[in-house]
């Protein structure tokens, strides 16, 4: 989908409409449960920031960091599930997955 | 075509477990309380780090203890007379006024941490120095 010059793909769209909901949640007060939303908010940007600059036949890996990292967002605090996410992607360069 | 999916999903999950035990492990040693701060003490763990690989190699039919426990336990200790006054000195580390015979007593609170120097004094005894680490 194009907005002016720039395109966005699904995946991006989701993930601008899912960091509209979360800020709206933090604005408004709104429950989610287990997770917190501050926490859920920073991941989605950063997931963003790293969407864009993969290119997208690299979907699938992305999609599945992208559920591990949110899953382990319940059981470790923030700062290494941030370091999980970019060693990660180190590991995905290192190993020829992206 | 499915072979080379299935060799990319082994390397997906290869990698990402790989980077969770590498953030599980090295994430509390490597900066401070869950903050980007980097913890500067890592080196100190790590110089000490052979020596803990080895004191668990050569006490392996032995209880588990850490290497700070090895260590602690190799503080000489006595028993002060009684009524002795302290002074702090140091962070955790107090020393208490000579008695009759010129003897100096040094206390030291649970969980201060201290480096372990060794000296080589002129008459050649090495003799071991702790330091407390503020």
């Amino acid at each position: 989908m194009y907005f002016g010059p720039f395109f966005f793909d699904t995946k991006e769209i989701f993930l601008i409409v899912a960091s509209f909901l979360l800020g709206l949640a933090l604005l408004f007060g709104w429950e989610i449960w287990w997770f917190d939303k501050q926490v859920l908010l920073t991941l989605v940007i950063l997931m963003l920031i790293t969407k864009g600059l993969l290119p997208a036949i690299h979907n699938e890996a992305f999609f599945i960091l992208g559920i591990v990292t949110i899953f382990l967002t319940l059981y470790l605090p923030v700062f290494h599930v941030v370091i999980f996410y970019f060693l990660s992607f180190l590991f995905f360069r290192l190993l020829k997955v992206i | 075509m499915n072979k080379l999916k299935q060799s990319i999903r082994v390397k997906i999950i290869a990698s990402i477990s790989m980077a969770f035990v590498l953030t599980y492990l090295i994430s509390g040693s490597l900066f401070i309380d869950n903050s980007p701060q980097f913890n500067a003490r890592i080196f100190d763990t790590l110089q000490s780090s052979p020596g803990a690989l080895f004191a668990s190699i050569s006490n392996i039919f032995q209880p588990k203890q850490s290497l700070d426990e090895t260590l602690t336990a190799e503080i000489p200790r006595v028993s002060p007379p009684a009524g002795s006054s302290y002074a702090p000195i140091a962070k955790g580390v107090y020393a208490s006024e000579p008695d009759a015979n010129g003897e100096r007593f040094i206390k030291i609170e649970k969980g201060t941490r201290l480096r372990i120097e060794e000296i080589t004094l002129d008459d050649g005894n090495k003799v071991k120095v702790y330091v407390p680490i503020d």
